[in-house]
């Protein structure tokens, strides 16, 4: 699976990583036991800081999407698909909250925001 | 023989040096980086033919020019070897001339002209890279030096057999002409040597699975395809040299140890058997292979797309030929203008490791 980077974008790139390695595993290109790369040669391949790669392991690590194990490296959490937990619903409410903020702001009425969430949802489940 | 041996090698170089365009990345041109949008712009690609031109006809007058000289004045070796290696040089100094003016026209016209904006720069990586990666195994490597080590203590456990006087340097006929004292340093100088070699072609072979693939955005399948395969080739370039290396040495090592089997015939032809397998190793490489793999077909095309490029790493490149870059963990990295592969400066490893190599040559140069 190709991920891709915009250096310039004022989206930090260890979230534009991790967002692109949520979105695998959303769509099953990255399935739960799927190895990724380590720090060192995912660091290499962008040509980036090592800082970079671990924040974005350490933020994917905290959310259950993927487990850093010894010795056998960085793979996609055996949990990684699976029913929401209490915690993981308030952290979604949490961070869904700026965004419909944001949409209000911009006047979208609720069947706008729906529409653009189903959308979404049927952009991601799309079997390519 | 060394007029030959000379005329092949300046031949192969000049070749090599005017052809070089023709062997790297359209998006890396006299080491500057070319966004997808200009690879076809006319005058780069007359730049490259002009290059070409230049470097043959000048190449072509030297290489006259040589010939004329051996085959009329039949100088002595030693005169051979002073020409042969001017002759060397100049094609190169003037290469890199030709190099360093077309590396700041272009440089100026893409900053004048502005060919990155309007696009967004766009960085990708191949998640399953490595996993695809195919590498030769260390074992590979280590097996050849551990030839050389049994070799060099079989060279040592000889010493009261060995003569009073240890060659040191062959001539192109393949005869000894100079030598130094017996002692235990000058007997296990030349496996030292060959062990030092075979330990940095293991490193480097190494380093490859841990530099940073190249993948470009606008064509995505066809370069990792290309980098794949331009990696495993490189692998195995690096194993023949090992081989090659480990065999001479080998059979030089021997023949220190039993002088008495020494025979100039074999030598000579060994050394030139050598030459042969590595020029030619490396001409497919440059050939068939081509820098980053860019002279492989694919299987796998990419569908056109528009408005992004690959990031510019300019910055990184001093002169287009040196990368510095403190971030990237890369220590090798596929060079811009040149077949093969550099180091990145920007990496104490990279340094450690060049201390060492320059460390041990001058031990054994000194301690003779």
């Amino acid at each position: 699976m190709f991920i891709e980077i915009e250096p310039d974008s004022t989206v930090p790139i260890y979230l534009q990583l991790a967002q692109q390695i949520i979105e695998g595993v959303a769509k099953g290109t990255l399935k739960p036991g799927d190895s990724l790369p380590s720090v060192r040669s995912f660091a290499a391949d962008l040509g980036m800081n090592m800082h970079t790669v671990n924040k974005a392991y350490h933020y994917l690590e905290e959310k259950e999407f993927i487990q850093i194990v010894q010795k056998k490296g960085v793979v996609i959490h055996e949990k990684g698909v699976r029913k929401a937990t209490a915690t993981d619903r308030q952290r979604l409410t949490k961070e869904m909250r700026p965004i419909l903020a944001e949409a209000l702001c911009l006047q979208l009425s609720q069947e706008d925001i729906e529409l653009l969430v189903k959308e979404i949802i049927l952009d991601l489940k799309e079997v390519k | 023989m060394a007029a030959i041996i000379f005329i092949v090698i300046l031949f192969f170089n000049i070749a090599i040096q005017a052809f070089l365009p023709k062997f790297l990345k359209e998006s890396e041109v006299f080491g500057v980086y070319i966004p997808d949008t200009h690879v076809k712009d006319q005058r780069i690609i007359k730049m490259k033919k002009r290059y070409t031109t230049v470097v043959s006809m000048v190449g072509l007058v030297v290489l006259t020019l040589f010939i004329g000289y051996v085959l009329i004045s039949s100088p002595p070796e030693q005169q051979i070897v002073f020409w042969g290696l001017a002759a060397q040089i100049g094609t190169v100094v003037l290469s890199m001339g030709l190099y360093a003016k077309n590396h700041i026209a272009l440089a100026n016209w893409k900053k004048e002209e502005k060919w990155t904006s309007g696009q967004v720069e766009r960085k990708v990586v191949d998640l399953q890279f490595r996993e695809q990666l195919k590498l030769l195994p260390s074992m590979y490597f280590v097996l050849p030096m551990l030839l050389t080590v049994s070799l060099g203590i079989y060279g040592l456990s000889q010493y009261d057999s060995l003569p009073d006087q240890i060659p040191t340097h062959w001539g192109a006929n393949g005869e000894a002409d100079a030598f130094t004292e017996k002692s235990w340093l000058s007997v296990s100088s030349l496996p030292f040597m060959t062990l030092v070699l075979q330990g940095m072609l293991w490193f480097f072979n190494r380093a490859m699975k841990q530099s940073g693939a190249k993948i470009q955005v606008r064509h995505k399948k066809r370069s990792r395809e290309q980098q794949l395969a331009f990696r495993k080739y490189s692998s195995w370039l690096l194993f023949i040299v090992t081989i090659t290396i480990t065999l001479l040495m080998g059979y030089l090592q021997l023949s220190i140890i039993f002088p008495e089997t020494m025979s100039t015939s074999v030598t000579m032809t060994a050394t030139i058997a050598f030459l042969v397998i590595i020029l030619g190793s490396v001409l497919f490489y440059a050939i068939k292979v081509g820098q980053s793999g860019t002279r492989l077909a694919v299987s796998h095309f990419d569908e056109r797309m528009d408005g992004v490029i690959d990031p510019d790493d300019d910055q990184h490149w001093k002169f287009g030929l040196f990368y510095v870059n403190k971030n990237d963990p890369s220590i090798l990295v596929e060079k811009r203008f040149g077949i093969g592969w550099t180091i990145n400066m920007g990496h104490k490893t990279s340094w450690i490791f060049l201390l060492l190599i320059v460390g041990s040559i001058v031990l054994v140069t000194t301690l003779q």
